[in-house]
Formats: C-alpha cells, structure tokens, sequence
C-alpha cells in the first residue's frame, strides 16, 4: 500500500501542476492507479493459474460486475472519508520540497513500465508461450 | 499427409506421426512446408508448432462432435484452453486452404466471439467500441460547446471556475469584478452566472465521461483476461495509459486524447488482434 501511496502522490503532484488536469487533480490520479492496480493483480493471478493454484478467475458471466469491483476497490479506497487527501498532506508534510517534475515523471513512467512487462511476462508464463514453451 | 514438393527443407522427418494426449494417432506431419511462409520460423521450430497446432485442432474437432460442455467435463479441460484451441483450429483450417476472409479476426481477439457463436450465444462484444467511439465524440462536443460559451477548451473553463474568475468574451476576469464604464454592471452580472452555470456543467460532463471511459476500458480488460486474450488485455491498459499521460500535455493534450479515443474505437480491434496474434505461440 506505500508503494501505491507514494505513486498516488507524484500522479497528484503532477496534476496539479498540470493546467490540462488541475480541475480534477484526483479524478486522473485515480485512473493511473487503477490501470497500474489492473496491472499488478493480473499479474498475480496469472502467475497463480499458471502454477495451477487457482482455476479461471474471470468468469464470462460476471465481466461485468468484476470490472465494475476492480475499479471500485481502488476508487473506494481513495474516495473513502477524503483519504485522498490525507495521503497527499502526509507525503507532502514529509518533504521539504515537492519532487521535481521529471523525477515524477520518472517514478510513474517507470513503474509503469514495469507493471506492463510483468504482465506480458506472467500473460507468456500462463499461456506457456515463448520462453516459457517447453515447461 | 506430409508433403514437400519443392524439397526444401532436408531435416524434416518423412515418415514422423504425430500423437494427441491420449494417444490417439493424428496424421503425418500435415502442414510443416506451410508454415515457414506464415511466420518466417525455421523448418524445425515449426515442425514442433504444427504438431501442436495440430492436436489443438484435433481436440476442438473432437470437442465439436462430443459438445464443448462435456467434453470439456469428460477431458478436465478448462474453457479457457477450449477458447485457445478454437484458435489453432482455424489456424489450421486457414492453412489447409479454408478461405477465411479477415483471418487477424478469427485468429485473435475474435475467436471469442467465433467461439460463442459456435455454442450459439452472441458475441455482445461489440457495444464496446462504440461506447469508446461515444466518448471520444462525447468529449469532442464538451470541448467544442465549452469554445461556444466560454471561448476557451473545457479544461481551460475549468481552471477558470476553480480560481474564482470568469470568462467573458474569450478573457478571465476576477469574481470580484462588476464592470467599467465600457461593461455595464448588469452585462457583466449576467455573463459572470452563464459562465458558472455552463462551466459547471462542462465539468461535471468531464467527470461524467471520464468515469465512464475507466469503467469500459476495464470491462474491456476484463472481457479480454475472462477469454485469455491476456496480450491484447495487457496492450489496452498500455494504450489506456498512454492516453491518460497524454492528458497532461498542455492545450492539446484533449485533442491527442479524443484522437487516441476515435482510433481506439476503429482501428483498436484490429490492433489488439495483431499484438494477441504475434505473442501467441
């Protein structure tokens, strides 16, 4: 959840510095958590089938109430009392300057990144293509 | 049959048979010299290939003639791999010379639906890319009608709201501003509540169309993982992304973004088939 917290405040510092998002700072912020939450815990189910721990967890009948809890978990956890709020003044009172630009820029883009690759990586393993061809 | 008329390939194994799980004898090695020209693979890597290919085909042909539901109980398959077999299957009917008109349809993304219409339930899929193409459109109107009012983009008319000021005539004023001698006190009173009220509602038309851009890009998603399309899953939430780092560029970052959009709902499947196509085995 740090992790996440400190992703949540470089993604709300760069929008609020951002003239195209500053009227909704927390609307985008959120949405650039729940794509890197959609990352991550494919990645992690993915992993578990692939190993044959789990079965599919992404039934064809019920897409459409898993997504809707997907975002939900996420979006609730930040909406929830103004927790949004909290987390940016505690991660702001804990810096004596706000990061730069660019080192925000870095950290998102990199974690990014790196969801992404994970994914593709645990999507090879599930599916045994690739690297993963002769387990 | 295996074939080679043009001899080209002096290690493939003449009189090799290939066998499925439970034993049960295929054929010969059906489609080797075929498949080199498909995907630019070496005669070894696709001998391997084919042989898979193959059985998947055979298993879905077998599934077809038992019923999916109890072949998938009588084998202990899953869905998720009977989805995946339909795939080699018309792989393999595409090899053997089977016209298939859109052929990255029915190998990626599509199979889905190919692969609920055989059970004769419909594809409902669809929905999705217009409901992305509405969006963007959804957007674009937002934008042209926050110029009609404001004479400036939705995002602009937003910050404007938010530092207590108001547009008038394309220039912020401060709130506390009632008019000169040249703007009459009544003018600028009026303008100062037209432009909260349509900026109000530019923003939360905004906030609208954004919840609603996450909630179909993660059925989307979702739609993708449920059907083990885990690659063209994958690449939407990387074009997801791509848009919402784009919405940070000042001034026309709503503009890439509504074009991101409108690409997405027309060329979008299409794409994510082609990355689904080339990730897969």
């Amino acid at each position: 959840m740090i992790l996440y917290n400190l992703l949540f405040y470089h993604i709300y510092e760069l929008a609020l510095r951002s003239k195209s998002n500053r009227d909704m700072p927390m609307f985008i912020t959120i949405t650039v958590i729940n794509l890197c939450f959609m990352f991550n815990i494919f990645s992690v189910f993915l992993v578990l089938e692939g190993f044959g721990l789990i079965g599919n967890l992404f039934p064809d009948e019920t897409k459409l109430v898993g997504a809707i809890v997907f975002i939900g978990i996420v979006s609730m956890y930040y909406l929830f009392g103004k927790r949004y709020k909290r987390i940016y003044e505690h991660y702001k009172s804990k810096r004596k300057n706000s990061p730069s630009t660019f080192k925000a820029i870095g950290i998102v883009v990199m974690y990014y990144l790196v969801s992404g690759i994970v994914l593709f990586i645990t999507a090879l393993f599930k599916n045994k293509d690739w690297l993963f061809n002769s387990l | 049959m295996f074939t080679d008329p043009l001899g080209l390939c002096p290690e493939c194994p003449r009189d090799k048979r290939y066998y499925d799980a439970r034993d049960n004898f295929l054929d010969y090695e059906p489609t080797s010299y075929v498949s080199p020209n498909l995907n630019g693979n070496s005669w070894v890597h696709s001998i391997g290939r084919n042989s898979r290919v193959y059985e998947r085909y055979q298993m879905w042909s077998d599934a077809s003639t038992l019923g999916l539901d109890e072949y998938v109980q009588k084998y202990g398959e899953t869905y998720t791999n009977m989805n995946a077999y339909w795939r080699y299957y018309q792989e393999e009917q595409m090899v053997n010379g089977v016209q298939v008109k859109r052929p990255q349809l029915i190998l990626s993304g599509r199979v889905n639906g190919g692969y609920k219409r055989a059970n004769g339930v419909s594809d409902g899929n669809g929905w999705t890319s217009i409901a992305q193409g509405s969006l963007a459109t959804g957007e674009l109107f937002r934008n042209l009608k926050s110029y009609q009012f404001t004479g400036k983009d939705a995002v602009r008319t937003g910050n404007v709201l938010d530092s207590d000021q108001f547009l008038y005539n394309g220039k912020a004023y401060g709130n506390k501003y009632y008019g000169n001698q040249y703007q009459g006190a009544a003018t600028v009173k009026h303008a100062k509540s037209t432009f909260q009220n349509s900026a109000r509602v530019l923003k939360g038309a905004g906030k609208a169309l954004g919840v609603v851009n996450v909630a179909v890009t993660g059925y989307q998603v979702y739609d993708d993982f449920s059907n083990g399309n885990y690659y063209s899953g994958g690449t939407r939430l990387a074009v997801a992304g791509i848009a919402a780092g784009v919405a940070f560029i000042p001034v026309v970052g709503w503009g890439v973004v509504i074009g991101i959009g409108v690409a997405d709902a027309i060329w979008g499947d299409e794409f994510y088939n082609y990355v689904e196509n080339q990730f897969r085995n």
